[in-house]
């Protein structure tokens, strides 16, 4: 994981040198926020994965001379199909549109089915067959 | 849509019913299909995009009014950039990514499914709802893609069009931020064993890049955009003239617009890295180099944003002039390697290739006109004007179209396992490729000589006729070059399965070891990987070998551009030494 | 692989703000008058008490975190044996803390409004209703995805490694947004 790190670490470095430049060159107030703040982004996920890159051992794709089988093992949770992403994106979608044509009721329905559509996504494997 | 997306993937082995086919497409978190989704959908996009162009050059073909009125021509070309920009490049970019990727590292799928499909609604929905503002009374929005405050505020550009145009935008956006997310934790989470970083295929390094812009950028266009739509509609005040505003959005805008510049340019970047190797018989030529490279361009572009904003007077330009033209020399590297690359190598000039190698030479052009643009005396000249129109299509034309239709000749086999037909792809080539020069070469000159972008009109008197009509000749020929390619899909959904892991023979990443089209978790075993291509080093040993004994450097791991590849000699030599027994994985 | 995704997430949050700040410092730097009139009218050492609760349920959030760490779902003691709490305790104390950061909030905004500042009233009102409101915003998301992490624990008869973990993403949203609003704060309250 440090060479993935090392990518944030760059960019934040690489951030932090002209962040300042700028603000001494031109005293601009918008480039020189923007800026800083994406300087803390880099930083942010370099310090989360250098911190987890120096407590763990490397992982198999981190090794130079790892076997196909050293990754054997559960890697994730994968579902097969699921229909809430379909019906949160629509309700937001009626969130969204309700606001740009300024018609609330929209956005008030919008917010009502996109909890049952959150909710759904969420509970998806906690429900029926999957209860436990 | 739902025709283009069936047609463009999808085609199951066994037919199943409509019904279940419309279910899978609905409720799918197959990275493959999500992809394919991503694909048909841009595509669409790229079609009624291309459409209202066709309108605009008829437009432009005659001195006054003749197809269109001044206000339908202000949506037609603000539609026009926003949905060429945001509803075809960019999730384009994520209908490769999210195809492509997965199986170039050897993952199952990317880290999280759902959210993955999440993305693609989102992405779909705010597209409808931007676009949607053409079925209000009062039209599409009209302030060009740019939305230049104080144009677009609710005084100068009433209508829902703008409100709904600013709110899908954001919608879109989102889906754009979320897909970027998964791409970043799927590349450092979910690489098969022995895939370390440096044995990354370069498409996966720039998805990772463009990704990690993709955050810098975006929420930048969201909080700018919804900020826009808080004073058009609870009368707010971010961006009133009285405390310089308008260049306030024009800095939010290009913070975030030019990082978006080089999203839609990197992976276009990668594809085209994919392509040259496979057809030039030959290992990539600097990959470190180019590693390098779109890191450096990807940082650089962070901090060049107001070079668009030379002309506003409000900007310092000694500091973005002179962060643009840095900017050309990691571009410069990625050019030297492409054509190192190339150099010495066994060419064939098959589809993929020739588009590879239409998109060297368009982008050339518009990187050199940019170089022209980053100095602001002559900025000072052109700005607004049509060569920066010009410009501008050469750059994004040039990488986003031609490395699509590369994309799509060369990994067509992969997604359908089906070929598409070379004689009519090279048809469509020449065709586009000689329509697409037509159409913009001329627009450098008519830039220099003053005609003004954004214009519906010019007068005889003007002396911009001549060119206009050359360009709008040029524009319905590339319209036409659609209808082969059309064509060619049609063919190709007919035609018989490949049946091979790599049709082309030369196949370096890992995306050519698995059947095409992949099974649904992608690979049945994984090879082993020793370098950035474990595909070629399975099916070509011997010739991998003979690679690796001509670099001295590589080999010994001595200072080398040069993936990692530890433990890649011993694995050929033992390849080499089975093989002969059963000749297993010969092309 | 879930925290790594929430964090390069919340990363990319920052630059939301981003756009935010930007405009806030923007625009103070160019009317400097407007931002003498108008900060007199916040009310400081209410907002810093809000802000001290709001801090503090970051840290109750953390203890709420060991407990789904050690796997202890529910309380072993009394309910006023802290030591002995498990997550669902310390998550339902940190909701109310946030519920009252934000009923505090509508409240200042109630005071602000009846003293005339308003969104569409001046450029300071903008920027301080949109900062502070798309804050809101994100601390009632963070309050709905603590409603999710125990309705999970009360739905699932077993505490699982999953539930741990998405008890530890919600707290790193939590932490993220406390740390936008001490950012907000000192800009807002304390700078001025």
């Amino acid at each position: 994981m440090k060479v993935e790190a090392w990518i944030f670490i760059i960019t934040g470095i690489f951030l932090l040198l002209v962040s300042p430049a700028y603000w001494v060159i031109t005293g601009d107030w918008t480039g020189t926020s923007a800026l800083t703040m994406a300087t803390l982004l880099a930083l942010m996920v370099a310090l989360y994965l250098g911190f987890h890159a120096a407590k763990m051992e490397p992982r198999p794709e981190d090794r130079k001379d790892a076997e196909i089988a050293d990754g054997a093992g559960e890697l994730g949770f994968f579902p097969p199909y699921s229909w809430w992403p379909l019906w949160c994106g629509s309700t937001l979608a009626v969130i969204v549109f309700g606001t740009a044509m300024q018609e609330w009721w929209l956005v008030i329905l919008g917010f009502t089915l996109g909890a049952v559509a959150l909710s759904g996504w969420i509970f998806e494997y906690y429900r029926g067959e999957h209860a436990h | 849509m739902t025709a283009t997306q069936a047609r463009v993937g999808a085609v199951a082995p066994t037919r199943k019913p409509l019904g279940q086919q419309v279910v899978r497409l609905l409720t799918t978190t197959d990275h493959k299909l999500i992809g394919k989704l991503y694909l048909g959908t841009s595509f669409a996009w790229f079609l009624i995009a291309g459409l209202m162009a066709m309108l605009i050059r008829s437009e432009l073909a005659f001195p006054g009014n003749q197809v269109v009125n001044d206000e339908l021509y202000n949506q037609l070309f603000t539609m026009h950039g926003t949905i060429m920009l945001l509803l075809f490049a960019t999730p384009l970019f994520f209908g490769f990514a999210n195809v492509i990727m997965p199986l170039q590292i050897g993952a199952p799928d990317v880290a999280f499914p759902r959210l993955n499909m999440f993305s693609y609604w989102l992405f779909l929905f705010g597209g409808l709802i931007a676009a949607s503002g053409f079925l209000t009374p009062t039209g599409a929005a009209n302030f060009g893609w740019t939305a230049y405050a104080p144009l677009s505020d609710a005084v100068r550009s009433p209508g829902a069009g703008g409100d709904l145009w600013i709110m899908g935008l954001w919608l879109a956006g989102l889906g754009t931020i979320l897909g970027a997310v998964n791409f970043i934790t799927t590349i450092i989470c979910m690489r098969a064993p022995g895939m370390t970083m440096f044995r990354m295929p370069i498409f996966v390094w720039n998805t990772l890049v463009t990704s990690l812009l993709v955050l810098i950028a975006f929420p930048i266009l969201a909080g700018a955009l919804l900020s826009l739509e808080a004073d058009r509609l609870f009368g707010a005040h971010v961006f009133d003239t009285a405390h310089g505003g308008p260049i306030l959005w024009q800095h939010l805008f290009w913070f975030f617009g030019h990082p978006e510049v080089y999203i839609i340019a990197l992976p276009f970047f990668g594809i085209v890295t994919e392509i040259l190797p496979v057809f030039s018989r030959k290992p990539i030529f600097g990959y470190v180099g180019l590693v390098g490279a779109t890191v450096a361009i990807a940082l650089y572009s962070v901090a060049v944003w107001a070079h668009h904003m030379f002309v506003t007077g409000a900007i310092d330009l000694a500091f973005f002039s002179g962060m643009t033209f840095i900017i050309a020399v990691p571009t410069g590297v990625k050019f030297f390697n492409w054509i190192g690359t190339m150099w010495g190598g066994s060419l064939s000039f098959d589809t993929p290739m020739l588009w590879s190698v239409g998109f060297l030479v368009t982008f050339l052009f518009g990187g050199l006109t940019g170089v022209i643009l980053a100095s602001p005396p002559l900025d000072f000249h052109v700005s607004d004007s049509y060569f920066v129109v010009a410009h501008f299509h050469y750059v994004v034309f040039g990488t986003v179209v031609f490395a699509m239709f590369a994309g799509f000749y060369f990994w067509w086999p992969k997604m359908t396992g089906r070929m598409l037909d070379e004689r009519l792809g090279k048809l469509h080539f020449w065709l586009l490729f000689v329509g697409f020069h037509t159409t913009f070469l001329v627009q450098h000159w008519l830039g220099v000589e003053g005609m003004p972008r954004r214009y519906a009109d010019y007068l005889p008197e003007d002396g911009f006729t001549l060119l206009n009509q050359i360009s709008t000749v040029g524009s319905f020929l590339l319209a036409a070059s659609t209808l082969p390619f059309l064509y060619n899909v049609y063919q190709a959904a007919k035609s018989p399965m490949v049946g091979l892991d790599d049709p082309w023979g030369w196949g370096r990443s890992l995306e050519w070891a698995t059947s095409s089209p992949p099974p649904r978790h992608n690979f049945v075993t994984l090879p082993r990987i020793r370098s950035e291509s474990p595909a070629f080093d399975l099916h070509h040993p011997e010739v991998a070998a003979m690679e690796m004994d001509e670099n001295d450097a590589e080999r010994e791991g001595r200072l080398a551009d040069a993936p990692d590849v530890d433990g890649r000699q011993e694995m050929l030599r033992d390849r080499i030494n089975t093989d002969t027994d059963d000749g297993e994985g010969r092309a | 692989m879930v925290s790594v995704g929430t964090i390069i997430w919340l990363s990319s949050e920052l630059m939301f703000f981003a756009a935010l700040f930007a405009s806030y410092f923007t625009i103070r730097a160019v009317s400097p008058e407007l931002w003498a009139q108008e900060t007199e009218k916040l009310n400081v050492p209410f907002a810093t008490a809000n802000t001290i609760i709001l801090v503090l349920s970051s840290l109750t959030c953390q203890l709420g975190v060991f407990a789904a760490e050690r796997g202890q779902a529910g309380r072993r003691g009394s309910l006023f044996n802290f030591g002995a709490w498990g997550l669902r305790e310390w998550f339902i104390l940190t909701y109310i803390m946030g519920a009252v950061f934000i009923g505090g909030q509508a409240l200042e905004y109630a005071e602000l409004m009846h003293e005339g500042m308003t969104i569409p009233d001046s450029a300071y009102g903008t920027m301080f209703y949109l900062t502070t409101g798309f804050h809101g915003l994100h601390v009632t998301g963070g309050l709905l995805a603590f409603l999710f992490v125990l309705g999970r624990t009360y739905v699932a008869r077993k505490f699982t490694h999953e539930q741990a973990v998405s008890a530890i993403v919600v707290s790193y949203y939590w932490h993220f947004v406390d740390v936008v609003w001490i950012g907000l704060f000192a800009t807002i309250y304390l700078i001025q």
